[in-house]
């Protein structure tokens, strides 16, 4: 099993070490000095003190720093809790779609993404669980925090087979009844399949309060659709084939696929889903740890 | 050719078509998409598609129609003929065009090459003429000739005339060759004037001012007035300024020879360069033969006077017609490095003296001094014969003598003249005859007003008018500007202004516009003193006094042998003068009509070693012929005129386009020859360039001027104005549709996705 530490390339993951996961402020735990956390003393270290200004918890002032300096400061804590992520995998025909400008199939490259997460997750002690898909749910990991669990779960990327047409809708809500526990719901696909019932589907994750996070993967050759010669392009996924000349098409195709990206973008921005774009001719690592320091802003 | 064009433009239908064939394979995710939109543009690709393949067929269809233009051309004569050109070439003959640069055909030839390679490159259909810039300008080829190998044939002929440049008779004939062209071809529309010329400043820009400082601009004026049909080309086959010496004039001292006097003769050689010359040959040839050769240095931009005399010792000479030719050592310009002369020899200089046969004492003290002084020559032995003889006859032998064999005739004091008299005196004097008139106190003023004085034979300089007895101390040369006295200037001789007149006639000259004074009173009247008036062939002096001390002291003063001499060499002149001509101007004179018919013939000069031809130009008939002109400029055509004129044939011969010696025969009663002397403008021997500026910067408007030095391919400027200007513009729209087409092809297949990324 040697071919699954391709997922973990260490430059990706060296990267990734310097940074910190964390999920919004819904998830279980709390971040400091937001009183109205529900799970308030749990796993909490002491960080610093700040000095008090007015509104502040008169529970968190720290008595006897004001005792020997006769200044009011405030206890600050960094807290760290048990994160439960969810990683949801689509392995339909279409992301086996790889065109001659990209370094690796969409498919190849959500496992990438998938597995760089996944150790991520399980470095920080947290739980991490795993589902691949295509018109149904093919693998079903439960999350856990062991650290053997990586294995597993790498493994299962690696042995689910592509296979027939994509149906995410059912498959979230079906998903979304499964996962008992809030945590942080990542989906990685191309989304090649109705939006309405895509983001219904996504809509009843955020229904159980978790926090989506959408990797939309799209090979460049589907943004930029750069073909000049005369073509017969071969639907995927039981679609039919199609001779056409590109450049006449070009601008109607763009059209078609801008209204479909900004649909999904619209859905997700209005559901408060975090919507990230993946080119697989961008690196890997570039990709996420861009997102994760800007989700790291975002908590601050 | 253009069908293989044709098919060329067929070839976006084949790669549409092929393109439909020819396609690869790929697997595609995103097939939704690419079905809807599919879906909801196949009609508009579709009609896409069809434009732009319509737009580049008919990209490629214009494109070789608009190259294919020339084979138009030519089909759009076949119909309109509307391109025809009709090309008149100038050739500069002024004789700087001799000059050959080192190693080089002379200015001419190349001129003529120039010319060839304008006929070879006419078209069919084209018209050509030929025209030579000269003294005069002469017509080659007026009507358009349209035969190409003809005129090409009448090029290779072209001589170099010895003339300079007149450029406005040039534009005269020009003026008249081009409306006969418009006239007689107005199927023609476009004509081309090629002036191929060194661009002499003498021939374009004469320092002389009468054609002077606005001759470029007279020139460019003339050229406009020929309209927006006619372009004017200038082919430039000059260098810069050259070096150049020349023989500027050659003169004998005394306007006549005789066998007893040395003949001295004046070669001025001018040096026209920038760089000193030092020992130039030069030489003195009599009849053809080499007598005398002297050396010479020249300044630069300097002058030299060389004398030769001849026969140099006492080696008696034959009488008869004497050829002198001055010759200067080699440079580039050769035919001004030589000059010619023709003067009769004669055995001696025949003088009569006509008087009353009555006279006074103090009139024969007169008559013997005037003798005296005519006998007395310089150079002459004292001892022997006088090379000049006297007669001293009364009036009346005028009915016995033939005159003709006399130089001068001097009146002296002769009272009246009978009618017949008279007639033989003008009669002497058209011939070329030498007439001088003293009065006297028996002059008959009325009788010798009417006889001599009047009419249309009258052979006096001035009307006599009545007698004034004032004395006269003083005496106005004029300048000396009259060849009579002009031996005098500076040097005065017996104080010949100083001699009292104490009675004279006064001169009544007024009437007179060819009559010059030679000396007048300096007094408030200004009565002239000596009058002189060529009349025919010959030349009348009369002198206002008498020879008598007590009219005047003059026969006692020194200065009375000078001028009596330079009255008779005057006098005497008026044969041998009359026959030096400059290039281009006509041979004439008259002969007496004993005849009923009379020949002239002409030989012209040798030119180029060529055979010498000799011409028949005239057999007279009543009212004179003219042979019929030819196409070649040299030998000229023979445009001679003989004119009865009373008891006188008038001849002339106007072609004198090389310099030499041409000798004319006539053949009346009896037959003579004389030569005649043609010698080169010494003006044209500068050899300085108008700079070609002058001419471009004129404001050139309706007529356009191509300039161009280039004598190869000169003829492209003017083709191309000629292309421009002429060609029907057909495929210039088919050029302009081509570009339509092809920035349609570019908006739409821009619009159609093609070209961005």
């Amino acid at each position: 099993m040697e071919n699954y530490r391709k997922y973990l390339d260490p430059r990706t993951l060296a990267k990734l070490q310097g940074l910190e996961l964390r999920a919004r402020s819904i998830v279980e735990g709390y971040v400091t000095g937001a009183h109205k956390s529900p799970f308030h003393g749990f796993s909490v270290e002491f960080a610093e003190h700040r000095e008090y200004v007015p509104g502040d918890d008169l529970r968190y002032v720290d008595w006897k720093a004001f005792g020997k300096t006769d200044r009011i400061y405030l206890k600050q804590y960094e807290e760290e809790t048990n994160l439960v992520c969810y990683m949801l995998l689509d392995v339909s025909e279409s992301m086996t779609y790889q065109s001659d400008e990209a370094p690796l199939s969409k498919l190849d490259y959500a496992r990438c993404v998938a597995a760089s997460l996944t150790y991520l997750v399980l470095q920080q002690q947290d739980g991490v669980g795993l589902t691949t898909f295509d018109k149904e749910v093919r693998a079903f990991i439960r999350p856990s925090t062991h650290p053997t669990h990586l294995k597993q779960l790498l493994h299962a990327m690696e042995v689910t087979p592509s296979a027939a047409k994509t149906s995410m809708g059912p498959i979230f809500h079906d998903l979304a009844e499964r996962y008992k526990k809030r945590g942080v719901v990542v989906v990685l696909s191309d989304l090649f399949d109705d939006v309405g019932s895509l983001l219904a589907g996504l809509k009843h994750f955020r229904h159980r309060r978790h926090e989506v996070i959408l990797m939309h993967v799209l090979d460049p050759a589907e943004l930029d659709f750069p073909f000049r010669n005369m073509t017969m392009f071969k639907g995927l996924e039981g679609l039919p084939e199609l001779l056409a000349d590109p450049p006449s098409l070009r601008k109607a195709y763009l059209a078609e696929f801008e209204a479909f990206t900004k649909a999904v973008r619209q859905g997700c921005y209005a559901r408060n889903i975090d919507y990230l774009q993946l080119r697989t001719d961008q690196p890997l690592d570039l990709a996420i740890s861009t997102y994760l320091a800007s989700r790291m802003n975002r908590v601050k | 050719m253009i069908l293989g064009w044709l098919a060329a433009a067929s070839a976006p239908i084949v790669i549409h078509l092929l393109n439909k064939r020819k396609y690869r394979e790929t697997s595609w995710a995103a097939m939704q998409f690419l079905l809807a939109a599919v879906k909801k543009n196949s009609r508009r690709m579709q009609l896409e598609q069809w434009l732009l393949l319509a737009l580049r067929t008919l990209l490629i269809l214009l494109a070789v129609i608009a190259a294919a233009e020339p084979g138009f051309r030519g089909a759009e004569q076949l119909v309109a003929s509307g391109e025809r050109v009709h090309r008149v070439v100038v050739v500069d003959g002024s004789f700087s065009m001799n000059y050959r640069p080192t190693g080089q055909q002379s200015y001419f030839e190349q001129a003529q090459a120039v010319a060839e390679r304008i006929v070879d490159n006419a078209r069919e259909g084209d018209g050509l003429s030929l025209v030579v810039l000269g003294t005069p300008s002469r017509t080659v080829v007026g009507p358009p000739l349209f035969r190409k190998d003809e005129m090409r044939a009448i090029v290779e002929d072209l001589r170099q005339p010895h003339g300079a440049g007149n450029l406005p008779q040039c534009l005269n004939e020009l003026d008249r060759l081009l409306s006969k062209s418009r006239d007689m071809h107005p199927q023609i529309r476009r004509r081309i004037v090629y002036f191929v010329t060194d661009l002499g400043k003498q021939t374009w820009e004469p320092a002389d001012g009468a054609r002077g400082a606005d001759a470029l601009a007279e020139f460019q004026a003339r050229c406009e007035r020929w309209g927006g049909d006619t372009a004017v080309s200038l082919i430039d086959v000059g260098a810069a300024d050259a070096e150049n010496s020349a023989i500027v004039s050659l003169e004998a001292a005394e306007p006549y020879a005789v066998v007893g006097l040395p003949t001295t003769l004046r070669a001025v050689v001018r040096n026209f360069g920038r760089q000193a010359k030092s020992r130039v040959p030069i030489t003195l040839n009599v009849d053809g033969r080499k007598v005398e050769e002297k050396t010479i240095d020249l300044e630069p931009a300097g002058e030299a006077t060389v004398e030769f005399d001849y026969p140099s010792t006492n080696v008696p000479r034959a009488p008869g017609a004497t050829i002198y030719d001055v010759e200067l050592g080699p440079d580039r310009l050769e035919i001004d490095n030589r000059r010619y002369l023709a003067l009769e020899t004669k055995p001696n200089l025949r003088v009569l003296v006509l008087r009353e046969a009555i006279a006074s004492e103090e009139e024969e003290y007169g008559f013997e001094n005037l003798a005296a002084a005519l006998k007395l020559r310089p150079g002459a032995d004292l001892g022997g014969p006088s090379p000049v003889s006297v007669d001293v006859e009364t009036d009346d032998v005028l009915q016995r003598r033939e005159l003709k064999d006399y130089d001068c005739v001097f009146l002296v004091g002769v009272k009246r003249f009978t009618p017949s008299q008279a007639k033989i005196l003008w009669s002497y004097v058209n011939e070329g005859g030498g007439l001088v008139t003293w009065l006297g106190p028996r002059v008959d003023a009325a009788d010798y007003n009417k006889l001599l004085a009047d009419g249309s034979e009258r052979i006096l300089p001035a009307k006599l008018g009545p007698l004034v007895e004032e004395a006269q101390y003083k005496l106005n040369p004029l300048k000396y500007e009259h060849p009579l006295v002009a031996e005098f200037r500076g040097s005065e001789q017996g104080n010949l202004l100083n001699t009292p007149v104490y009675r004279y006639f006064r001169l009544n000259d007024a009437e007179r516009p060819q009559a010059r004074r030679v000396l007048e009173f300096l007094n408030e009247a200004k009565d002239p003193f000596i009058v002189s008036e060529k009349i025919g062939a010959g030349r009348s002096l009369l002198v206002a006094t008498s020879l008598q001390a007590s009219w005047t002291t003059m026969p006692l003063s020194p200065g009375f042998v000078p001028i009596v001499q330079e009255l008779v060499s005057y006098a005497a002149g008026g044969r041998t003068a009359g026959t030096s001509r400059i290039v281009g101007q006509p041979l004439d004179g008259a002969f007496r009509r004993t005849t009923a018919a009379a020949q002239v013939t002409v030989a012209i000069p040798a030119d180029n070693a060529e055979p010498q031809p000799r011409r028949t130009l005239t057999t007279p008939t009543p009212s004179g012929t003219t042979t019929p002109p030819t196409a070649k400029l040299n030998p000229g055509p023979a445009s001679a005129e003989v004119v009865p004129a009373g008891e006188f044939f008038r001849w002339s011969f106007a072609e004198t386009p090389t310099s030499g010696i041409y000798a004319v025969t006539i053949a009346a009663a009896e037959q003579t020859t004389r030569p005649f002397a043609v010698n080169v403008d010494p003006r044209e021997s500068e050899l300085v360039k108008l700079a070609s500026n002058r001419l471009t910067s004129l404001p050139w408007s309706t007529v356009p001027l191509h300039y161009s030095t280039d004598l190869q391919d000169f003829a492209e400027p003017a083709r191309t104005f000629v292309a421009s200007g002429e060609s029907n513009p057909i495929h210039r729209w088919f050029l302009l549709g081509a570009l339509v087409a092809a920035v349609a092809e570019t908006l739409l297949a821009g619009r159609a996705g093609r070209g961005r990324r």
